[in-house]
């Protein structure tokens, strides 16, 4: 688990009792983390043992937050019914997932074009010689990418984005950047892109300016 | 890291064998005030909760009369045995008992296998875990089915 995370605790129930006896009690189930209830009780109705289409499976599922340092939790699900009478649970697809920005992935090919330095095979990059290029992408906070100590010949920095939603996605080969997961590194390598999509990956451009 | 589930349960009933049948529709209704991953967050695509299917099987890792525990999850309820009716008063004298079962249940009644949830990508799964009752309740013999 990472701090300061928003995770998602799910979990589908159902009663297994016949409902065909009288006076039997049901399950009553509650998600906790670390002890603290994320629901309200939760009573798992009887359903249909002759019928399959009218069995019920619920769905529970709450959310949490880890603090601070937290890197663990203890999830428990806890039937607080008191009848010995019935309260026979089944229990299928436990999850616990994070929450996270959305992202894709692609799997890209990118055609190079601008100032091409043929005397070392490598594109200009007198912007950032100058120092008019920020090491850090200047867009937005989805992903913060720093090109360190050793910069490569990036000249400016472009957004990679997929309509309808942006991703606040960057990436540059030459940093061998950190992509989010899911990604695809690019099958090519270059210092200044320029990229962009729309919906249908069908252009990419990467280029550089003098 | 770890997420260990543990459960707390109290009597329950019912008897019989496994049995197996074709996956059919069942209905997956969504309890009511739920919360999910916020507005412009998806679900990461790792499930953080090992044997969250209960695929393995437990028979190896759980002595009977012990808590049953599979990846990250345990039970309080004691372990009985796979794909058994988990009686009431285990091996042992123990009062709680639990189960892994491969495919739908029947005895006098009928667990359904999970027929899966399309909405949050969740696949059709053949075993579920199958929870009776606790000694923090007296023992209820007439809570089995006949």
């Amino acid at each position: 688990m990472q701090p300061n995370t928003t995770y998602s605790f799910a979990v589908y129930v159902s009663n297994v009792v016949n409902p065909d006896l009288s006076g039997v009690h049901n399950p009553i189930i509650q998600l906790y983390a670390d002890d603290v209830a994320l629901s309200e009780p939760f009573d798992v109705p009887l359903d249909s043992v002759s019928d399959q289409d009218q069995d019920i499976w619920t769905r529970l599922e709450q959310t949490f937050t880890t603090g601070a340092g937290q890197t663990s939790a203890t999830l428990r699900l806890v039937d607080s019914a008191t009848s010995s009478y019935g309260d026979d649970l089944a229990i299928a697809g436990l999850g616990v997932f994070a929450c996270e920005p959305p992202y894709i992935s692609l799997n890209l090919r990118a055609f190079l074009q601008g100032a091409y330095a043929s005397s070392d095979g490598r594109m200009r990059d007198n912007l950032r010689q100058k120092s008019y290029l920020p090491l850090t992408q200047p867009y937005n906070d989805r992903q913060t990418i720093t090109l360190g100590t050793k910069p490569p010949r990036l000249q400016y920095w472009r957004p990679v984005a997929m309509m309808p939603q942006w991703t606040g996605f960057w990436w540059n080969c030459a940093t061998k950047t950190i992509l989010p997961n899911g990604w695809r590194r690019l099958p090519l390598c270059c210092n200044v892109m320029v990229m962009w999509l729309t919906h249908k990956p069908t252009r990419l451009h990467c280029g550089s300016l003098r | 890291m770890t997420f260990p589930v543990s459960t707390t349960y109290t009597m329950s009933i019912l008897a019989g064998i496994v049995c197996c049948s074709n996956i059919h529709a069942a209905q997956i209704i969504p309890a009511s005030n739920q919360t999910g991953c916020p507005a412009e967050t998806v679900y990461s695509q790792t499930n953080l909760a090992p044997n969250h299917d209960f695929s393995i099987l437990n028979g190896e890792a759980s002595p009977p009369n012990t808590p049953l525990s599979g990846g990250s999850w345990q039970t309080e309820a004691y372990y009985f045995g796979d794909n058994q009716y988990p009686a009431d008063g285990s091996p042992g004298g123990s009062t709680n008992a639990s189960i892994i079962t491969t495919g739908h249940y029947q005895s006098t009644t009928l667990q359904w296998l999970f027929p899966g949830d399309p909405g949050h990508q969740i696949p059709a799964l053949a075993n579920f875990l199958y929870v009776n009752g606790n000694d923090k309740a007296a023992h209820s013999p007439h809570g089995r089915a006949p």
